[in-house]
């Protein structure tokens, strides 16, 4: 069975995991679909990010599961209602893996890159943004070697992050996080982005490492990274 | 006519040719918006050095930070 997870169910995630439900189980036989966030929704996620009705305060992995499920009955979806952090990421993505982030800090991008680097077979897409650009980035390894660089290569705000994972936040600070302000346009394009890149590798045919984009000049430019 | 690129603006043009990555930076920090400690990549290869100098064809990448958001 082919399995996906997507971590993070935010502003990129939610509008990145229906298209992405719907695209595999036109495809593939037997896709296993893992959400993972430790968040819930909230009223002031309503002008970014794709929920159902009736799903604020509720965990945003288990809402998109619970929205997907009747919608994709031929794929397996799961939720994890939790923070990735390296107390549990080794469970979370496993050999074979094709891994979609997008969350909102490097430290966890930090720890999703440094998982993918011990696996044989992952490919990772990690999409970010700020108010208007933003970039994604892909990291793809087979048979233990990488085809692309890691998230950190040429990234030293990833490589030595200087926020901090929500694993590792009291409930206090994480209410006392400020959100940053971001344009659903900014999430979408992030979104499609990350899609274009799984198509493009799961169809042999991706040759970039990352891509970056701007919203305001509708420019992206793919680069590839040695 | 070398490629100067941050994020995703690319300049192309010959007045680059013969100049210092320093002096690109400092003329081109605003208007391409270059981070104070961007990575610098001579054709994909990492440089370090602000005095080597741009050549015809070279392309010139200010690696512009991982966006953040996106939850």
């Amino acid at each position: 069975m082919r399995r996906i997870v997507v971590i993070g169910l935010g502003g990129i995630g939610s509008h990145l995991v229906e298209p992405l439900a719907r695209y595999v189980s036109g495809i593939v036989d037997r896709v296993e679909l893992h959400l993972v966030d430790g968040d819930t929704y909230s009223p002031g996620n309503a002008d970014r990010q794709r929920t159902g009705v009736g799903q604020q305060g509720v965990n945003k992995a288990e809402a998109q599961a619970t929205f997907l499920r009747p919608q994709f009955p031929t794929l397996s979806i799961s939720a994890r209602a939790e923070f990735v952090s390296e107390r549990n990421v080794a469970e979370i993505i496993v050999e074979g893996n094709a891994v979609f982030v997008g969350v909102d800090n490097h430290a966890t991008r930090k720890v999703v890159s440094d998982r993918a680097r011990r696996l044989r077979e992952v490919l990772l897409i990690s999409a970010g943004n700020d108010r208007t650009d933003g970039n994604v980035q892909v990291y793809w390894r087979q048979n233990g070697r990488r085809r692309t660089v890691a998230l950190d290569r040429y990234h030293p705000e990833i490589r030595f992050p200087t926020d901090r994972n929500p694993a590792d936040l009291s409930c206090e600070q994480l209410a006392a996080l400020p959100g940053g302000a971001q344009i659903i346009f900014t999430n979408l394009t992030a979104a499609a982005l990350a899609l274009n890149a799984y198509y493009a590798a799961t169809a042999a045919r991706l040759t970039y490492g990352e891509v970056y984009f701007d919203i305001l000049t509708n420019r992206s430019r793919p680069v590839e990274r040695k | 006519m070398s490629k100067i690129t941050c994020g995703a603006n690319e300049l192309d043009d010959s007045r680059w040719d013969g100049k210092t990555i320093d002096q690109v930076r400092s003329e081109l920090g605003a208007v391409l918006n270059i981070p104070e400690n961007a990575v610098v990549l001579l054709n994909g290869d990492e440089v370090r050095q602000g005095s080597s100098t741009l050549h015809e064809n070279d392309e010139l990448e200010f690696v512009k930070a991982s966006g953040e958001k996106g939850a």
